[in-house]
Protein backbone atom coordinates (compact mmCIF):
# COMPACT_ATOMS: atom_id res chain seq x y z
CA UNK A 1 0.00 0.00 0.00
CA UNK A 2 1.22 3.54 -0.79
CA UNK A 3 1.02 5.40 2.23
CA UNK A 4 2.24 8.90 3.14
CA UNK A 5 4.75 7.67 4.35
CA UNK A 6 6.26 5.80 1.62
CA UNK A 7 7.12 8.54 -0.66
CA UNK A 8 10.27 9.63 -0.98
CA UNK A 9 11.05 13.33 -2.54
CA UNK A 10 12.72 13.42 -5.85
CA UNK A 11 12.41 9.72 -6.18
CA UNK A 12 11.01 8.16 -9.08
CA UNK A 13 8.31 6.00 -8.25
CA UNK A 14 7.30 4.15 -11.72
CA UNK A 15 7.42 4.73 -15.34
CA UNK A 16 4.30 3.46 -17.74
CA UNK A 17 3.58 3.10 -21.52
CA UNK A 18 0.69 3.43 -22.99
CA UNK A 19 -0.39 3.07 -26.79
CA UNK A 20 -2.55 5.76 -27.74
CA UNK A 21 -4.98 3.60 -29.16
CA UNK A 22 -7.96 4.34 -31.61
CA UNK A 23 -10.55 3.27 -29.49
CA UNK A 24 -9.07 5.51 -26.51
CA UNK A 25 -9.44 8.46 -28.50
CA UNK A 26 -12.56 8.11 -29.73
CA UNK A 27 -14.18 7.79 -26.03
CA UNK A 28 -12.58 10.48 -25.09
CA UNK A 29 -14.53 12.37 -28.38
CA UNK A 30 -17.61 10.88 -26.85
CA UNK A 31 -16.87 12.86 -24.11
CA UNK A 32 -16.27 15.89 -25.93
CA UNK A 33 -17.30 15.99 -29.14
CA UNK A 34 -15.59 19.21 -29.89
CA UNK A 35 -12.18 18.33 -29.49
CA UNK A 36 -11.69 16.20 -32.47
CA UNK A 37 -8.14 17.71 -33.94
CA UNK A 38 -7.60 15.05 -37.17
CA UNK A 39 -4.77 12.50 -35.54
CA UNK A 40 -3.70 14.69 -33.05
CA UNK A 41 -4.36 14.26 -29.80
CA UNK A 42 -6.37 16.66 -27.76
CA UNK A 43 -4.65 18.63 -25.04
CA UNK A 44 -7.38 17.72 -22.64
CA UNK A 45 -6.50 13.65 -22.71
CA UNK A 46 -2.68 14.60 -21.18
CA UNK A 47 -5.16 14.41 -17.95
CA UNK A 48 -5.93 10.95 -19.10
CA UNK A 49 -2.65 9.81 -20.07
CA UNK A 50 -1.31 10.90 -16.55
CA UNK A 51 -3.94 9.35 -14.77
CA UNK A 52 -3.92 6.16 -16.13
CA UNK A 53 0.54 6.54 -15.48
CA UNK A 54 -0.87 7.36 -11.97
CA UNK A 55 -3.40 4.87 -11.50
CA UNK A 56 -1.51 1.94 -12.47
CA UNK A 57 1.84 2.88 -10.95
CA UNK A 58 0.75 3.98 -7.64
CA UNK A 59 -0.97 0.27 -6.94
CA UNK A 60 -2.65 -0.20 -4.14
CA UNK A 61 -3.30 2.85 -2.92
CA UNK A 62 -6.04 4.36 -0.16
CA UNK A 63 -9.35 4.98 -1.60
CA UNK A 64 -10.49 9.18 -1.24
CA UNK A 65 -7.26 10.49 -2.33
CA UNK A 66 -8.62 14.10 -3.24
CA UNK A 67 -6.79 15.94 -5.74
CA UNK A 68 -6.21 19.73 -4.85
CA UNK A 69 -4.25 21.17 -7.69
CA UNK A 70 -2.69 20.71 -10.97
CA UNK A 71 -0.23 21.79 -13.40
CA UNK A 72 0.13 20.91 -17.08
CA UNK A 73 2.53 22.16 -19.84
CA UNK A 74 2.54 20.71 -23.20
CA UNK A 75 5.55 21.09 -25.36
CA UNK A 76 4.27 18.63 -28.35
CA UNK A 77 0.66 16.67 -28.91
CA UNK A 78 1.47 13.58 -29.93
CA UNK A 79 -0.93 11.87 -32.17
CA UNK A 80 -3.28 8.74 -32.13
CA UNK A 81 -1.15 5.43 -32.61
CA UNK A 82 1.85 6.65 -30.60
CA UNK A 83 3.00 5.15 -28.04
CA UNK A 84 3.33 7.49 -24.73
CA UNK A 85 6.14 6.99 -22.12
CA UNK A 86 5.08 8.24 -18.09
CA UNK A 87 7.88 8.72 -15.64
CA UNK A 88 5.96 9.49 -12.43
CA UNK A 89 8.21 10.75 -8.93
CA UNK A 90 7.63 12.30 -5.87
CA UNK A 91 8.18 15.47 -6.14
CA UNK A 92 8.19 17.22 -2.12
CA UNK A 93 4.83 15.99 0.43
CA UNK A 94 3.77 18.02 3.79
CA UNK A 95 2.02 17.56 6.43
CA UNK A 96 -0.40 20.22 7.55
CA UNK A 97 -2.27 19.29 10.56
CA UNK A 98 -3.70 16.58 9.75
CA UNK A 99 -3.64 16.77 6.08
CA UNK A 100 -0.97 14.85 3.91
CA UNK A 101 -0.08 16.73 0.85
CA UNK A 102 1.69 14.74 -1.92
CA UNK A 103 3.44 16.92 -4.95
CA UNK A 104 3.70 14.19 -7.73
CA UNK A 105 5.68 14.86 -10.87
CA UNK A 106 5.12 13.53 -14.50
CA UNK A 107 7.10 13.61 -17.65
CA UNK A 108 5.67 11.91 -20.68
CA UNK A 109 8.00 11.33 -24.01
CA UNK A 110 7.86 10.03 -27.30
CA UNK A 111 9.78 6.42 -27.32
CA UNK A 112 13.07 8.28 -28.70
CA UNK A 113 12.62 10.31 -25.58
CA UNK A 114 11.24 13.77 -27.08
CA UNK A 115 9.34 15.41 -24.32
CA UNK A 116 5.22 15.57 -24.93
CA UNK A 117 4.33 16.89 -21.93
CA UNK A 118 4.90 16.97 -18.07
CA UNK A 119 2.91 18.09 -15.25
CA UNK A 120 2.10 18.49 -11.37
CA UNK A 121 -0.53 16.56 -9.37
CA UNK A 122 -0.80 17.99 -5.48
CA UNK A 123 -3.23 15.32 -3.63
CA UNK A 124 -4.58 15.17 -0.51
CA UNK A 125 -3.13 11.62 0.50
CA UNK A 126 -5.95 9.76 2.07
CA UNK A 127 -5.08 7.22 5.32
CA UNK B 1 3.73 32.74 -33.75
CA UNK B 2 0.86 33.55 -32.00
CA UNK B 3 -0.09 37.13 -30.57
CA UNK B 4 -1.73 36.18 -27.14
CA UNK B 5 -3.57 39.45 -26.67
CA UNK B 6 -7.26 38.94 -26.83
CA UNK B 7 -8.93 40.07 -23.55
CA UNK B 8 -10.84 37.26 -22.85
CA UNK B 9 -10.83 33.67 -23.72
CA UNK B 10 -14.42 32.43 -25.17
CA UNK B 11 -16.50 31.21 -22.66
CA UNK B 12 -17.49 27.30 -23.45
CA UNK B 13 -20.13 25.25 -21.37
CA UNK B 14 -21.05 21.47 -19.96
CA UNK B 15 -23.39 19.42 -18.17
CA UNK B 16 -21.52 16.92 -16.01
CA UNK B 17 -24.08 14.11 -15.44
CA UNK B 18 -23.59 10.91 -14.17
CA UNK B 19 -22.91 9.34 -17.52
CA UNK B 20 -20.00 11.66 -18.31
CA UNK B 21 -18.44 10.72 -14.96
CA UNK B 22 -18.56 7.23 -15.70
CA UNK B 23 -16.91 7.44 -19.26
CA UNK B 24 -13.66 9.54 -17.72
CA UNK B 25 -13.67 7.03 -14.77
CA UNK B 26 -13.06 4.62 -18.25
CA UNK B 27 -11.14 6.65 -19.96
CA UNK B 28 -8.77 8.19 -17.50
CA UNK B 29 -8.71 4.33 -15.39
CA UNK B 30 -9.38 6.65 -12.39
CA UNK B 31 -12.32 4.50 -10.24
CA UNK B 32 -11.70 6.11 -7.06
CA UNK B 33 -15.16 5.78 -5.55
CA UNK B 34 -15.58 8.94 -4.42
CA UNK B 35 -16.50 9.60 -8.07
CA UNK B 36 -18.68 6.79 -8.41
CA UNK B 37 -19.72 4.99 -5.20
CA UNK B 38 -22.97 7.20 -3.70
CA UNK B 39 -22.75 5.32 -0.22
CA UNK B 40 -18.56 5.83 -0.24
CA UNK B 41 -18.73 9.06 -1.00
CA UNK B 42 -21.68 10.37 1.01
CA UNK B 43 -19.13 9.20 4.27
CA UNK B 44 -15.94 11.36 3.21
CA UNK B 45 -15.84 14.91 3.82
CA UNK B 46 -17.54 15.81 0.76
CA UNK B 47 -20.77 14.31 1.09
CA UNK B 48 -21.42 13.01 -2.00
CA UNK B 49 -20.17 11.99 -5.49
CA UNK B 50 -17.86 14.28 -6.59
CA UNK B 51 -16.66 14.68 -10.45
CA UNK B 52 -13.08 14.26 -11.61
CA UNK B 53 -11.40 17.53 -11.40
CA UNK B 54 -9.39 16.86 -14.77
CA UNK B 55 -13.02 16.11 -16.48
CA UNK B 56 -13.67 19.73 -15.66
CA UNK B 57 -10.23 21.28 -16.54
CA UNK B 58 -10.68 19.91 -19.92
CA UNK B 59 -13.11 22.86 -20.46
CA UNK B 60 -10.19 25.31 -20.32
CA UNK B 61 -8.76 23.47 -23.24
CA UNK B 62 -12.05 23.82 -24.86
CA UNK B 63 -11.92 27.73 -24.47
CA UNK B 64 -8.50 27.68 -25.53
CA UNK B 65 -9.17 26.33 -28.41
CA UNK B 66 -12.31 28.11 -29.13
CA UNK B 67 -10.19 31.41 -29.25
CA UNK B 68 -6.56 30.78 -30.75
CA UNK B 69 -7.29 27.38 -32.46
CA UNK B 70 -6.18 23.86 -31.82
CA UNK B 71 -2.49 24.58 -32.26
CA UNK B 72 -2.30 27.10 -29.15
CA UNK B 73 -2.11 24.31 -26.99
CA UNK B 74 1.77 23.32 -27.84
CA UNK B 75 3.80 25.55 -25.67
CA UNK B 76 1.04 26.18 -23.03
CA UNK B 77 1.00 26.01 -19.47
CA UNK B 78 -1.85 25.68 -17.16
CA UNK B 79 -1.32 25.88 -13.72
CA UNK B 80 -4.55 25.85 -11.10
CA UNK B 81 -6.09 24.92 -8.54
CA UNK B 82 -9.56 22.68 -7.42
CA UNK B 83 -11.31 24.92 -5.32
CA UNK B 84 -14.83 23.94 -4.91
CA UNK B 85 -15.97 20.08 -6.13
CA UNK B 86 -18.24 19.60 -9.07
CA UNK B 87 -21.43 18.05 -8.51
CA UNK B 88 -23.65 15.91 -10.41
CA UNK B 89 -25.58 17.41 -12.97
CA UNK B 90 -23.71 20.91 -12.26
CA UNK B 91 -23.36 22.74 -14.95
CA UNK B 92 -19.69 24.34 -15.60
CA UNK B 93 -18.99 27.43 -17.82
CA UNK B 94 -15.14 28.07 -18.68
CA UNK B 95 -13.03 31.49 -19.60
CA UNK B 96 -10.03 33.48 -19.25
CA UNK B 97 -9.48 37.26 -18.94
CA UNK B 98 -5.63 38.25 -19.93
CA UNK B 99 -4.20 39.92 -17.01
CA UNK B 100 -3.45 43.23 -16.75
CA UNK B 101 -0.76 44.86 -18.89
CA UNK B 102 -0.03 41.46 -20.01
CA UNK B 103 0.70 39.78 -23.29
CA UNK B 104 -0.01 35.63 -22.64
CA UNK B 105 -1.03 35.02 -19.42
CA UNK B 106 -4.63 35.22 -18.54
CA UNK B 107 -6.74 34.52 -15.19
CA UNK B 108 -8.68 31.14 -15.95
CA UNK B 109 -11.66 30.29 -14.39
CA UNK B 110 -14.30 26.96 -14.67
CA UNK B 111 -17.09 28.48 -12.73
CA UNK B 112 -20.85 26.09 -11.50
CA UNK B 113 -24.20 27.21 -12.56
CA UNK B 114 -24.41 29.12 -9.31
CA UNK B 115 -21.24 31.10 -10.83
CA UNK B 116 -18.83 29.90 -7.82
CA UNK B 117 -15.79 28.97 -8.82
CA UNK B 118 -14.66 25.18 -9.45
CA UNK B 119 -11.17 25.72 -10.95
CA UNK B 120 -8.85 29.03 -10.52
CA UNK B 121 -5.42 29.25 -12.40
CA UNK B 122 -3.37 31.00 -15.07
CA UNK B 123 -2.70 29.60 -18.44
CA UNK B 124 0.21 31.00 -19.84
CA UNK B 125 2.42 30.62 -23.01
CA UNK B 126 5.95 29.86 -24.13
CA UNK B 127 5.89 31.07 -27.42
CA UNK B 128 4.44 34.84 -27.00
CA UNK B 129 5.22 37.36 -29.25
CA UNK B 130 5.76 41.16 -28.22
CA UNK B 131 3.48 43.66 -28.44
Amino acid sequence: MFLFDTFQPGKLIGTRSLTLEPDLVERWLALFPGDRDGERMPPGMTAAVFSRAYSDILLPRPPGNVHGAQQFRIANLPSIGETLVTNLSCESKELKGDRRWVRFASETRRNDRTLLFSGVMTTLWAK
Amino acid sequence: MTRFDRPELVTVSKTIDRSAIRLYAEISNDFNPIHLDPEFAAATPMGGIIAHGMLSLNLVWQSLRATYGAAAAEGAKLDVRFVRPVRENDVLSAGGRLQAGSTGAYDVVVANQKGAPVITGTLTFDNVQAG
